[in-house]
């Protein structure tokens, strides 16, 4: 009873949308215990922990840096040392629609809303990850577009098929990552000598606020030999923060002072108008 | 002169290598890259200055506030559909306003009858508020805004040219075009007789309310300010003339709009001020500047004109409808609407 109990609880932890990667993570690490004990450490962190989101923004770039440095002996043959990172933003409700032809007018027929998707998802490696790791190691860790944690559909009755589910699960991916929203760089990451390496991720304009999740992956052979998580934090600052502020908590004032500032502007221009007909 | 000009065009290509990640401050000054702080992306400012006064032009010459061009626009160029027409209505504030004065200045506005499209818009808008909730709870709200697109503008469209073309024939053909100035009878037997000096017009105010309420619904259900629709209505259902019209949508078109900014601001959050800015002016540059073409064109000529660009409008949002989509699959972020 017990142990139904807390594999049920592992379980409902590991699907569970708000901690899929901490689960996920470090399941991987310890579900092989005859494995032996990883023969290096990863160090990693990244440029800006706050990146300021002001008049002047236009995406910023985030640079990820760090070492693999050698504890215990190596096996022989050696393996092949691989670095992931992965950027996300904050998670929220997605809805994708598709359209069809109706009578000649093309028509939005059928949806599925899922319940988290990323909304920004960017995973850089140091190879392409079909070479850094198996399938499995990697859906494990829920690392790749094609395992973008979009989370399972909410109530829609198009939903119960699991087939249309799917394919709009990947068609939000493959639209996303024309939009630059879901983004794969397959030598975004270096080694610079033997054991440092650096990367870098160009976070676009339209970025949303907030935080994002930075997780560093280091594979050895195609297994997990370690990771680090860190945050970066996207926030207004001055202006943009005070028209935000203004905007969101005083609407009223905010609308009548745009209206005003409207009215001013036009009123302006015709009053340079009328002096120079004049 | 040429010397000034080598070093801007130097900081200009030095400027637009998107690649430096160490950008001089000093660069500062010729990129104009500004963020938005509600849509949430940085633009080119020079972009939307400019199709500020394009679309200002056009609605200081025909009078229409312009927000049927710029929200299409606004979403056209990225920003996000909800910001486009939340900010496109508080730049056509700004765009009436200064018309409006232009318009005074050569006495073509009606204040009078203004009012009474006014009280008519304003009962109007608010049950276009209700319908908008009615029509999104069904879903197809999207479609339902095309469709009235194509079929308000392309009617209207339609008969504008036919009837602009006529009369532009007549007068080529040495004919004096002379103002049907007869009523239905039944416009003439409504009570609520007033006097439109300005309009010379002597007629019940039942017909500019039911104009204006209807305008008004519309305007709330499509996000425009319904100057498209007001301005053929006063021709031709009023019979005011084409000078006047101008002048008074355009009073009524200010009036609605910063109803609407305010409703948007309070409703939605999406009414992004430094975007609005730019538009507004870039606008009120382009409005005086069409405010004065058009007086340089006969009401006949500027009707054609308006009802090429209505036609043009329509068809666009019609291909859009019919033509393949460029992507069969949207995404939208967030709570359902």
């Amino acid at each position: 009873m017990g142990r139904t109990q807390a594999a049920l609880f592992a379980l409902a932890v590991s699907v569970g949308p708000q901690s899929w990667g901490q689960a996920a993570g470090a399941a991987a690490l310890t579900t092989s215990p005859d494995r032996p004990p990883p023969a290096y450490r990863l160090e990693a962190d990244v440029t800006m922990h706050a990146i300021p989101v002001d008049v002047r923004f236009s995406g910023a770039r985030v640079v990820i840096f760090g070492s693999v440095d050698q504890t215990g002996p190596v096996p022989q043959p050696a393996l092949p040392l691989d670095i992931v990172a992965v950027i996300e933003a904050p998670r929220s409700e997605l809805t994708v629609r598709r359209k069809n032809r109706v009578s000649g007018v093309w028509i939005n027929t059928k949806s599925v809303a899922f319940e988290h998707a990323p909304t920004y998802y960017a995973v850089v490696s140091t190879r392409p990850l079909e070479a850094v790791a198996p399938t499995a190691v990697l859906l494990e860790n829920r690392i790749g577009l094609e395992q973008v944690p979009i989370s399972t559909a909410l109530g829609d009755p198009d939903a119960s098929k699991p087939g249309l589910t799917d394919e709009f699960r990947s068609a939000a991916i493959a639209l996303g990552m024309r939009q630059k929203r879901y983004v794969r760089q397959d030598d975004g990451i270096g080694f610079v000598g033997a054991n440092l390496f650096r990367g870098q991720i160009d976070l676009p304009a339209t970025i949303p606020v907030g935080q994002l999740t930075v997780t560093v992956y280091l594979f050895q052979g195609g297994q997990l030999a370690g990771r680090y998580d860190s945050k970066v934090n996207l926030a207004r600052q001055g202006v943009e923060n005070v028209i935000y502020e203004f905007a969101h908590h005083h609407s009223l004032l905010y609308g009548v002072f745009t209206v005003a500032l409207a009215a001013s502007v036009g009123l302006l221009a015709s009053f340079i108008v009328g002096l120079r007909s004049r | 002169m040429i010397k000034i000009a080598t070093p801007l065009r130097a900081a200009v290509l030095s400027t637009t290598r998107k690649d430096n990640p160490l950008k001089a401050p000093g660069s500062a000054v010729i990129d104009m890259t500004f963020y938005l702080p509600i849509a949430e992306t940085a633009v080119n400012i020079f972009i939307y200055i400019g199709m500020g006064a394009a679309v200002g032009f056009l609605s200081g010459m025909f009078g229409v506030g312009g927000g049927f061009l710029i929200t299409p626009l606004l979403i056209l160029t990225g920003i996000p559909s909800a910001v486009a027409v939340g900010t496109g209505s508080a730049q056509v504030v700004a765009s009436s306003v200064s018309g409006t004065i232009a318009q005074y200045r050569r006495n073509n506005v009606d204040f009078k009858m203004g009012f009474v499209l006014l009280a008519g818009g304003i009962v109007g808008s608010a049950l276009g508020v209700e319908v908008v909730r009615v029509l999104q709870r069904a879903g197809q709200f999207d479609l339902f805004v095309s469709l009235s697109y194509v079929v308000f503008l392309g009617t209207i469209g339609l008969l504008m040219l036919a009837e602009s073309l006529a009369t532009i024939r007549n007068v080529q053909r040495g004919a004096t075009s002379k103002r049907d100035r007869g009523h239905h009878i039944w416009i003439h037997a409504l009570p609520w007789k007033m006097r439109f000096t300005r309009s010379k017009l002597y007629m019940s105010a039942i017909p500019p309310l039911v104009i204006g309420a209807f305008v008004g619904l519309l305007a709330a259900v499509m996000g425009v300010g319904g100057g498209f629709v007001m301005v053929p209505a006063m021709i031709y259902l009023l019979k005011m003339p084409t000078n006047v019209v101008i002048g008074t949508s355009l009073f009524q078109i200010g009036c609605v709009t910063a109803m609407t900014t305010v409703l948007h601001a309070t409703n939605n959050y999406n009414v992004d001020v430094v975007l609005a800015f730019l538009l507004m002016v870039g606008a009120v540059t382009g409005a005086e500047f069409g405010a004065s073409a058009g007086q340089h064109l006969k009401g006949e000529q500027l009707r054609f004109l308006l009802a090429s660009l209505v036609l043009l409008v329509s068809a666009r949002i019609c291909w859009d409808l019919i033509a393949a989509p460029a992507d069969f699959y949207s995404m939208t972020f967030g709570r359902g609407r």
